[in-house]
């Protein structure tokens, strides 16, 4: 079956490549929900050319896409590419890439990490080692993978 | 090669701070103070330390004053009961106010995970982790190092049994890693079935194929003959679930876990037994008095460590 690639947007975003089933948490990254104005496209399970493999793909009109918004993209769907479109033409495409530290994005999964003490209000900062795919805390060195993490709104 | 002047000014957060040629550089320090403590005696005059102890010690917190002290150095006294954290100031603002009366190096230690790097991070004097929560405690697993070269002359090629509380002591954590950095070295781990080393750390070891196997605390007796070194911790009973059933549980794995002076026969002449102590049940005082027991001269060495980390961290004679 010929997939037919969900709905034209003139100024927006279009993320597309995202891991199968995670689309839904990269709209609620986004903020997306009934309230939004503006064409909103999610679809999930297309086939790629590529390989096979199956992707999600998101289309919103009239929305921008902050720094933060781009780290937490990249940590639920490391191959997603974000395309920038303005008066119906991409002006700008990208693969997200999770950034070397992480502050304030996501939280440290050790419950007794001075990070996670509300009261002494510490920022959390994560690191992340590309080659090893692994993140680890900055203040009590906690190794830990991308399944671990909380995100921080 | 490494050189004094290359700890000048920095802190010292977890043993990975430092690469193995600076970890034998302050283990070969420590043991030129340890020979020749009067040439040291004066070298911190007018230089004070911050020990600020946010949790009861008496061992490690003494023996960082001791240290000083006999290196000619001040200790500025701190009581966390006495100080405005009883009235709820934050950590962040306690260590500026510290900061404020000119320490030359502070020495922390603070019930929470990554409390000593987030204050390394505030302050801009050296600081010495003296223990953050259940995580590292660096001073602890250098003077282990140097009680091992105290023993036998060399850290590679020891084989070491290490019994107990493997899962959640850090003392074992931290020193069978780095032990795993000197070529040789053998692991037994012995433990109840319950409190087994993480398997992020075994995995560490296989992929460095380092030689080791793990037993129940039945074989302690056994696994000791052919052994260099037992390294023994506690079993804490606060790791248990909290009523009967973790009582029960403490009581029957506790009541296993033993050693007396009769289990120790048929060993390698120079066998050392180590425990970072306090001990409860499981080393018999019977042992205190056999060639084997190490873990008071073991203390005792953190003198020599931290008398060489103070003077290598705020730059010595300077």
């Amino acid at each position: 079956m010929k997939d037919q690639i969900i709905g034209y947007i003139e100024s927006g975003i279009v993320i597309d490549h995202i891991s199968r089933g995670k689309v839904w948490k990269i709209a609620e990254i986004l903020g997306v929900d009934r309230q939004t104005k503006g064409r909103i496209s999610l679809g999930d399970g297309y086939e790629t050319k590529k390989n096979g493999e199956v992707k999600g793909v998101i289309k919103i009109e009239g929305i921008n896409l902050s720094n933060k918004q781009l780290n937490l993209i990249a940590l639920v769907a490391e191959n997603a590419t974000v395309n920038l479109v303005k008066n119906g033409k991409i002006e700008k495409k990208f693969q997200v890439e999770i950034p070397r530290l992480l502050e304030n994005i996501v939280s440290c999964p050790n419950f007794g990490c001075i990070s996670n003490n509300s009261y002494e209000q510490v920022y959390s900062k994560i690191n992340y080692n590309l080659n090893k795919k692994i993140f680890s805390c900055f203040y009590c060195i906690e190794e830990f993978n991308g399944n671990d993490l909380k995100f921080v709104y | 090669m490494v050189k004094e002047q290359d700890f000048y000014g920095r802190d010292l957060i977890s043993i990975k701070d430092f690469s193995l040629d600076e970890v034998n550089y302050v283990l070969d320090f420590a043991r030129k103070i340890s020979k020749n403590p009067k040439k040291f005696r004066d070298s911190m005059n007018y230089k004070m330390m911050a020990p600020l102890f946010f949790e009861k010690s008496t061992r490690t917190s003494g023996s960082f004053q001791a240290a000083m002290i006999k290196m000619g150095g001040n200790v500025f006294d701190f009581d966390p009961d006495l100080s405005s954290l009883s009235k709820g100031e934050r950590l962040g603002d306690t260590l500026k106010m510290i900061e404020g009366y000119e320490p030359d190096l502070v020495v922390i230690r603070h019930p929470e995970d990554g409390s000593a790097k987030f204050a390394a991070d505030v302050l801009s004097v050296p600081l010495i982790n003296a223990g953050d929560g259940k995580n590292q405690h660096p001073t602890q697993t250098l003077l282990d190092l140097y009680t091992i070269l105290d023993i036998k002359e060399e850290i590679s090629n020891t084989k070491i049994v290490m019994a107990g509380d493997l899962k959640l002591g850090r003392t074992v954590h931290s020193l069978a890693e780095s032990m795993s950095n000197y070529s040789g070295c053998k692991f037994v781990f012995v433990s109840p079935s319950s409190l087994k080393m993480p398997k992020n750390l075994l995995d560490k070891l296989n992929k460095r194929s380092i030689n080791f196997y793990q037993k129940g605390l039945e074989d302690l007796e056994s696994v000791i003959k052919d052994a260099d070194i037992l390294y023994m911790t506690r079993i804490q009973r606060e790791r248990f679930p909290k009523g009967l059933e973790g009582e029960e549980e403490y009581k029957n794995i506790s009541k296993n876990y033993n050693l007396n002076e009769s289990m120790l026969k048929n060993l390698k002449p120079n066998f050392k037994i180590m425990h970072p102590l306090p001990r409860v049940s499981e080393l018999s005082q019977d042992v205190d008095n056999t060639k084997y027991a190490y873990y008071f001269q073991q203390a005792k060495n953190g003198l020599h460590v931290r008398k060489a980390l103070i003077y290598l961290l705020t730059g010595g004679m300077k």
